[in-house]
């Protein structure tokens, strides 16, 4: 980019004549032109790699009999391997938009890959698989990343990263402690907030380093934060969070080296970066009290747990094991069946099913004074029905509604947390407190961005924050559109809109020039390799 | 040579090591192994991953009073031909026996003396939109001697299964 200014004063100084000014102008309009279409042209080019990617990955799932398997895995194989070969020589001849395309593709098309063979060997469909392949993918594709100069395969090996380690912990976890569901949304956050800390990491030690991916890891690390941030933003989220607690069987191993490796991580990147003198002490404290902002948000959510979810009876169904099933605690009444039918619904291999008791079940009036007291059946005329006097299980649980500490306490009844905020639900006043508090601390990490964006000479980070501080502001409407109804509310909120997408349009390009303008000319060529 | 050229080349082999290393895994029982029948009890669902695929549960991933074996235990199933030409358990053991013929698996569950057992091969994946029977199916299966087994074929009644697919449509 070439800073008209800076050539105007050269021109009043007599350094250059206005003639070579004009041919100065008049070279870097074409460079940029040419440039923007370049870019134009090779996002065109990735579209058509995806596109290829998704037409392979239909095949794989239709697994078409009539293509031999060792073709179809030369063919997956070979257009990998051709993508790559065709990618390169592409590049070295001045292709540069086709060739990055083809080497993402070849990325894409080596997952594909993987999962054919698994499927022509039928392998499982397990999580640990789908992790074990997510794992060789991301490691492979960051390599490819490194060694072909590839920014494109540089973001596939991240979006493959975050499923790989969802997946893995997930698989480690829900073979024995499925149940402990708190303590897994408490590991989850714990793998979020590593990864986000070895993202900052990654894009110290590259920048320290004066790497040309500097950009990428910055630009993705502001984005990973400003993802999280935005999801606490939510009201219905704050309820889920809330259900956290330590419960050690989840700290699993896979947990805890996963913490180690982004820990280290993170140490080598900013020491790197202190050492080097690219980072000063302040901007590793300032990302600190992020994260510690980030545990305090989330910790904070656990002053409202119990508080939203309902309370239902507990289900036959959940009992695999006879002698559970037929002691099933008051007013539920379950019966094990080890009939055929029973067989045939038996879940988890167990030896028969439990099964629901209804005063339905008996159809004369013998059966029905003879069944079980705990049914409180009654004969009423032609069929027999449960004594209405009764309490039923659904009014005995239903009573515990948002209440989780007396719902647990019931044997019959399950506590499940809700999400759902919806009309007539009354939220408790500490979901607002921290509603309002994390909205305000999102806009005040907005701001935060786009400074950082001014200091790193980001004109990306600016206008992704931007962007972010948009959806902020179109998410929280839509968010009181749905909460209130009426003409009144309607009306007022359409005219509040209006405004405020009449003022966004005027004060928000005018803000986007005047932060970009601030930045220096020279910082903001950084940007090209993002 | 040029840096991009080397960086190919790391690729290529990188490429082909995965993936030939992956097959021959997968390949090798078939290439060492001995062919087995076990029963079955099928169902029929889809992985959005992989496609149509029947998921297969064996006479064998259930084994009842089997003590001292907890979940994640490696489990090996001493089978035993029947005159139907069937392999049926015939006993079970924590490690591998010396000689016969057995299977390798790993406990996936307990409850009480009574095991869930997975063996590798509750998977066979198919076309979509495949017609095939549904009863009286048995798996040929390819153990390895260390176990491990991969699936040959279908069996419907013994015989080998004539899976219909329906004609090529590009509307498929």
């Amino acid at each position: 980019m070439v800073d008209e200014n800076q050539i105007k004063k050269w021109v009043d100084d007599g350094t250059i004549t206005s003639a070579q000014a004009k041919k100065m102008l008049k070279d870097s309009s074409k460079e940029e032109v040419e440039e923007k279409s370049n870019n134009f042209f090779a996002i065109i080019a990735i579209i058509g790699a995806v596109l290829i990617f998704i037409g392979f990955a239909w095949l794989i799932a239709y697994n078409w009999n009539d293509i031999p398997d060792p073709l179809k895995v030369f063919i997956l194989l070979g257009a990998t391997l051709s993508s790559f070969v065709i990618g390169v020589l592409a590049r070295q001849n001045n292709h540069e938009g086709v060739g990055r395309s083809l080497v993402t593709l070849g990325a894409l098309l080596f997952i594909l890959s993987l999962f054919l063979i698994s499927q022509i060997y039928n392998l499982p469909t397990t999580m640990q698989h789908y992790s074990n392949i997510l794992l060789v993918s991301w490691i492979f594709i960051i390599l490819t990343a490194y060694l072909l100069d590839s920014k494109e395969n540089l973001l596939v090996s991240l979006l493959t990263f975050f499923p790989w380690f969802v997946f893995q912990y997930y698989s480690t976890i829900s073979k024995y402690n499925f149940s402990s569901q708190d303590g897994v949304i408490f590991g989850y956050i714990l793998l979020f907030i590593s990864a986000g800390a070895l993202l900052y990491g990654l894009s110290v030690l590259h920048s320290s380093l004066k790497h040309r991916f500097t950009n990428i890891y910055r630009f993705w690390t502001v984005f990973y934060f400003l993802l999280i941030f935005y999801i606490l933003s939510f009201q219905s989220i704050l309820p889920i969070l809330s259900d956290f607690s330590l419960v050690p069987s989840t700290m699993t191993l896979f947990l805890v080296s996963f913490i180690i490796l982004c820990f280290l991580g993170f140490v080598t990147g900013t020491l790197f970066g202190v050492s080097k003198e690219h980072l000063s002490i302040k901007e590793i404290l300032i990302f600190l009290g992020i994260l510690v902002v980030l545990f305090f948000l989330i910790l904070s959510t656990k002053a409202g747990a119990g508080l939203i979810g309902s309370c239902y009876p507990q289900n036959c169904y959940n009992y695999d094991n006879a002698e559970d099933c037929n002691s099933a605690p008051d007013p539920l009444v379950c019966k094990w069946d080890t009939s055929e039918y029973g067989m045939n619904r038996a879940r988890n291999n167990a030896e028969g099913y439990c099964n629901y008791l209804s005063c339905e079940n008996y159809y004369n009036e013998s059966a029905c004074n003879n069944a079980p007291a705990k049914l409180n059946c009654i004969w009423d005329n032609k069929y027999c029905r449960k004594n209405s006097n009764i309490e039923n299980i659904y009014d005995k649980c239903n009573k515990y509604d948002n209440k989780k500490s007396e719902c647990v306490n019931e044997k019959a009844c399950n506590w499940r947390t809700s999400s759902y905020l919806g009309r007539n639900q009354i939220i408790p006043t500490i979901f607002w407190f921290l509603w309002i508090l994390n909205n305000f601390i999102f806009i005040g990490f907005i701001i935060l961005m786009i400074w950082y964006g001014q200091k790193v000479g980001s004109t990306n980070i600016i206008n992704l924050s931007l962007s972010v501080f948009i959806l902020e502001i179109i998410s929280r409407y839509i968010g009181f559109w749905m909460d209130f109804e009426g003409y009144l509310a309607f009306s007022l909120l359409a005219i509040l809109g209006g405004l405020l997408l009449i003022f966004g349009a005027w004060i928000i390009p005018k803000w986007r020039r005047q932060l970009i303008e601030k930045i220096n000319p020279e910082e903001n060529k950084s940007d090209k390799y993002l | 040579m040029k840096k991009e050229y080397l960086g190919l080349i790391i690729v290529i082999t990188i490429v082909l090591i995965v993936a030939i290393t992956f097959i021959i895994y997968n390949q090798w029982p078939y290439m060492t192994g001995q062919k087995i029948v076990l029963a079955t009890r099928p169902v029929d669902p889809f992985d959005p991953f992989q496609g149509q695929y029947m998921q297969i549960a064996y006479e064998i991933s259930n084994i009842e009073d089997a003590k001292g074996f907890n979940e994640k235990d490696t489990i090996y199933v001493i089978l035993k031909e029947d005159e139907k030409n069937v392999w049926r358990k015939d006993g079970i053991s924590a490690s591998k026996p010396s000689s016969g013929d057995y299977i390798k698996g790993i406990v996936k569950s307990t409850y009480g003396n009574n095991l869930r057992i997975e063996y590798g091969i509750e998977q066979y994946f198919f076309q979509r939109d495949a017609k095939m029977p549904t009863t009286n199916i048995t798996i040929e299966v390819i153990v390895a001697r260390s176990g491990r087994a991969k699936i040959v074929q279908l069996l419907h009644n013994g015989e080998p299964i004539d899976i219909q697919y329906e004609k090529f449509d590009i509307r498929a």
